[in-house]
């Protein structure tokens, strides 16, 4: 049997602890099939930079965080991908991969998405990881790379604009419903 | 609660993964482990080629650069040479002769001869 370094010991241990939050972070933000691909990619950025992988509680927002990154180059490329395509003209347009739509059946669930969708991406990612990954301030601020201080700042802001989002929502929702009345009694 | 503090349960409850769902069980962990693993050591091999393969590359640059900047400096002198007496090669076609005449001077010792003597000068005015 071949001997195992201490680094490859550590990095078998924080891929056991961590791969199932990792591939639940991908799922939520990005199509299925390609969630464990992405987890792979993190873990080998994590496997190359093992001795800059900071210990205990902090691993897993560190994990975010490069995941975050690996998120954003692979959204990059399928936009660049997509404006290919369009420009192509041969297949239509390679949409944003928004796995949550699969998933969500329950109305006031796709509300509330629909509400997130409307908010910029760093505000996105911020409420998702404080609610789906459930990051306090401090470990938010370390997948962020922030100052606790301004990642509560953020989340504070960002719940902010999400009502405000859920608001209008209701209101265009409310106004959808009436326009047709509204249409028959206007000028 | 606040509005805020609503709208953010409102999206806990929206996580389309939750804990409970198992989002494991379609793939298999260890496998992938091991291919990192030695993913991370293929990719340690292959670096090494593209340090050697670069520095032909770098040389190649440095010396586009070097002659570059030769030429660049060679074509400066050759203007600054050609165009030093800038004032005086202004001159008129028929001034010529005064112009060289007023080298002359100067380089015989006679500054206010060579001054008297372009003081009057269109050219040199």
């Amino acid at each position: 049997m071949p001997r195992t370094t201490p680094d490859e010991n550590r990095f078998r241990r924080l891929y056991e602890r961590h791969h199932e939050a990792l591939l639940r972070y991908f799922f939520r933000r990005a199509d299925p099939s390609s969630a464990e691909d992405l987890a792979s990619e993190v873990f080998l950025v994590a496997w190359r930079r093992i001795d800059e992988v900071p210990p205990g509680e902090q691993t897993l927002p560190w994990l975010y965080g490069v995941a975050r990154r690996v998120l954003s180059n692979r959204r990059r490329g399928t936009r660049r991908l997509g404006r290919l395509i369009s420009r192509i003209g041969s297949m239509g347009s390679v949409g944003p991969i928004e796995p949550d739509r699969v998933i969500v059946e329950r109305e006031a669930d796709r509300e509330v998405l629909d509400a997130l969708d409307h908010l910029s991406q760093p505000d996105q990612e911020v409420l998702r990881l404080a609610a789906w990954e459930g990051l306090s301030t401090k470990e938010l601020a370390l997948a962020i790379g922030c100052r606790p201080a301004t990642a509560e700042k953020r989340l504070y802001r960002a719940k902010g604009r999400l009502a405000r989002e859920l608001g209008i929502h209701r209101d265009s929702h409310a106004s959808s419903t009436t326009a047709p009345h509204d249409k028959g009694g206007g000028s | 609660m606040s509005r805020r503090e609503h709208a953010f349960e409102r999206l806990q409850a929206a996580d389309p993964y939750p804990p409970t769902v198992d989002v494991t069980a379609r793939e298999s962990a260890p496998p992938l482990l091991e291919a990192t693993i030695e993913r991370r050591e293929n990719m340690q091999t292959q670096e090494v080629e593209p340090t050697t393969a670069t520095a032909p590359r770098r040389r190649r640059a440095a010396l586009g650069l070097a002659v570059v900047l030769v030429v660049a400096a060679v074509g400066a002198g050759l203007w600054v040479t050609s165009h030093g007496d800038e004032p005086f090669d202004t001159a008129a076609a028929d001034d010529v002769d005064v112009v060289t005449e007023f080298f002359d001077r100067l380089d015989a010792g006679d500054p206010p001869g060579a001054l008297a003597l372009v003081s009057d000068s269109p050219a040199i005015k």
